[in-house]
């Protein structure tokens, strides 16, 4: 039996699992969109995120047991509608692992000048070798992960800190149209997917020290505390690399601002802990979606393939599918799409989450009300988004999601008869 | 006690590096911004671009089609800024210009008479609406005034490429850099209004291929210098008078 995880612990494992690669691929997307009101775009999904917190946390508690939104949707007997959202959540886990991956390669090879060839390598290898270490059994490295985590987060306030100190509203807008107060909810529906991991401590229910005690304060403090960081990174960044730097540059451009505030000595700081930071991140969400697969699959909601594990009681197929699908993805898929895609998911599983919060509380339901409503605009605005500028994706993600609505029962009839 | 002495070591790092962050700063707070014009339009003997401040001239440019002005400097603000051609206005923009920032702002498309200020289709306002600052759009191949970052990051010995399409109503592009016979790099389905990657490449002549990507047809073949640890930015726009029949390369240097 593992040691429990103590607040703290738990605090950091979430702010990092939010931070992880998120802030480090996002900004230059989410600043083209909203130039000055970037912060305001933050802000505007951090609430989500920050009530979607209260809404796992709540549900969590009243069922004593660790799974997240599939588990919850279990207990309420909607085993159809948790086993499609299972596979969209584990769908929106591969294309996160991806970014983070995507985000790796790319900050890495910038350091040393290297090229295309040399990002995929990059970003193809991580994957490669967290999927390595997984199947050794070495898996999840909590105190490994919160040093890194805190150095993340350290790291991160020092760059916004002292962006803020270069105050410049100008910046905001360096080489840009000023844009209206509403692309804030267009440029946070794009990038949604940077809050996503508060939820995976809801995977680790089991693992937290009194959790009907403490999970609620530290979950959500931890919330808000990225909240603020990220509205703090979004202005220090700008004030320090100008907008258009930073959307040129999108896939690197904390180093562009580091580069730009302490030439050199910032770019290796901002590369070492977007290194550790994407690394954590990866391995932590590969590990929880392995974990998360061997159980919808023990539940039949996905083909026996996926609960075989091995030697090391490591759901090895799943480990190697997932990472092989992640890995593709880094290497062939575009920043922009990839985040889209998997905010999507996330913005989607979140609703549901709000949903099922708000029918199972018996008082503050304003609360899960909140989440719902701006879940519904920010998917609005962000199918928007993909339908507009990038049809063909939009074709591609509907196809899937399809599938997986109406393909799932039919492949696991045929795999269970089987 | 212990996570006492966990945070306590955290606060010592934290000031750590925000000391050695703020050790390694250079003073950048005065410098001004530097911005040049580029009249790529095509169908327009010139144009003029004038930068306000509150309704107040601040700069303007005047410059022949087919030419890239020099930098000049502006103080950091928000401007207003206005392009003119055939003593019509046709785009009036506000665009922020940050402290020590340098841009090129460009004018493409094709001039009509016709066309009213800041005229955009259906299908570029939707794409604003939504993507902001990285649509790009071909406008119906109406006047469209375009802002280019130009901060680069010097490699040694080495400077930095990237081309822009700006020949309305062509194909997308198929375009190779060779240094000798040895294929460098090389892009593929370059639309109309967009850029390319920058690239590093090695200083001093290479050639550079331009082909109509579905025609397999070469549109343009020509050898140029590479400036070393500069940024070597080249557009590609239609001859004066000579729509599509035949191209040429105006290329702008940006230092340090």
């Amino acid at each position: 039996m593992s040691k429990k995880l103590n607040p703290v612990s738990v605090w950091a494992l979430a702010a990092g699992g939010m931070v992880g690669g998120g802030i480090y691929t996002v900004l230059g997307v989410v600043i083209a969109v909203s130039a000055q009101w970037t912060w305001f775009a933050f802000l505007f999904i951090g609430i989500l995120a920050i009530v979607s917190t209260y809404s796992y946390v709540y549900l969590s508690n009243k069922y004593g047991e660790s799974g997240g939104a599939f588990a919850f949707l279990e207990k309420i007997d909607k085993e159809k509608i948790a086993g499609s959202l299972a596979w969209m959540l584990v769908l929106g886990y591969v294309l996160t692992i991806s970014v983070y991956a995507y985000a790796f390669g790319h900050y890495l090879s910038f350091a040393f000048h290297g090229n295309e060839t040399i990002i995929r390598f990059l970003a193809a290898g991580i994957v490669v070798a967290l999927v390595g270490l997984n199947l050794a059994g070495v898996g999840k490295m909590t105190k490994v992960e919160i040093a890194i985590v805190s150095v993340n987060l350290l790291v991160l306030l020092g760059l916004g800190a002292y962006g803020l100190t270069q105050w410049e509203p100008t910046k905001l807008v360096s080489g840009i149209e000023p844009r209206p107060m509403w692309s804030g909810l267009f440029g946070g529906a794009a990038i949604f997917m940077a809050y996503e991991g508060f939820q995976l401590l809801s995977y680790e229910y089991d693992r937290i020290k009194e959790p009907k005690k403490y999970f609620m304060p530290v979950l959500i403090s931890a919330t808000v505390f990225v909240v603020l960081l990220y509205i703090l990174v979004a202005l220090g960044a700008t004030f320090i690399g100008g907008a258009s730097s930073l959307i040129n540059f999108k896939e690197i451009a904390l180093s562009i601002a580091a580069k730009k505030a302490f030439g050199n000595t910032g770019i290796i700081i901002i590369t070492i802990s977007a290194g550790f930071a994407t690394t954590a991140a990866i391995n932590s969400t590969l590990f929880s979606t392995a974990q998360l697969t061997k159980r919808i699959a023990n539940d039949n909601e996905l083909p026996k393939f996926f609960s075989h594990t091995n030697s090391n009681d490591v759901p090895d197929r799943s480990i190697i599918l997932l990472g092989a699908l992640a890995g593709l993805l880094a290497v062939i898929g575009s920043l922009s799409a990839l985040v889209e895609a998997a905010s999507l998911v996330f913005v989607c599983t979140f609703g549901i989450v709000n949903w099922q919060c708000y029918k199972e509380s018996d008082k503050r339901k304003w609360i899960p009300i909140i989440g719902i409503v701006i879940a519904l605009i920010t998917a609005v605005g962000l199918l928007l988004r993909v339908i507009i500028s990038k049809p063909i994706a939009f074709g591609g993600l509907v196809l899937v999601l399809v599938l997986i609505l109406l393909g799932r029962r039919q492949l696991l009839k045929h795999t269970t008869r089987k | 006690m212990k996570t006492f002495l966990r945070f306590k070591i955290l606060n010592i790092i934290t000031l750590l590096v925000v000391l050695l962050m703020s050790s390694c700063n250079s003073d950048k707070e005065k410098e001004p911004v530097q911005v040049r014009f580029g009249e790529f339009l095509w169908n327009t003997p010139s144009a003029k671009i004038r930068f306000y401040l509150s309704d107040d001239l601040v700069e303007s440019i005047d410059l022949e089609y087919g030419k890239l002005s020099d930098y000049i400097s502006l103080d950091a603000a928000n401007y207003q800024v206005k392009v003119e051609t055939n003593g019509k206005l046709i785009l009036e923009k506000t665009i922020g210009f940050g402290t020590g920032e340098s841009y090129t702002l460009y004018i493409a498309g094709i001039f009509s008479e016709e066309q009213k200020m800041n005229e955009e289709t259906f299908n570029k306002k939707m794409h604003l609406l939504v993507e902001g600052a990285a649509a790009k759009t071909a406008n119906g191949y109406m006047s469209q005034l375009f802002v280019q970052d130009d901060y680069f990051v010097e490699e040694p010995s080495k400077g930095k490429f990237r081309i822009v399409n700006l020949l309305p109503g062509t194909k997308p592009l198929d375009i190779e850099v060779k240094k000798g016979s040895e294929s460098k790099f090389s892009f593929s389905g370059v639309e109309f209004v967009h850029q390319t990657k920058t690239k590093p490449l090695d200083s001093g002549e290479s050639k550079l291929n331009i082909r109509l990507g579905n025609f397999n047809l070469d549109l343009e073949s020509s050898k140029f210098d590479i400036e070393a640890e500069k940024l070597n930015t080249f557009y590609l726009i239609p001859e004066k008078g000579d729509y599509l029949t035949s191209s040429t390369l105006v290329k702008g240097i940006t230092g340090k």
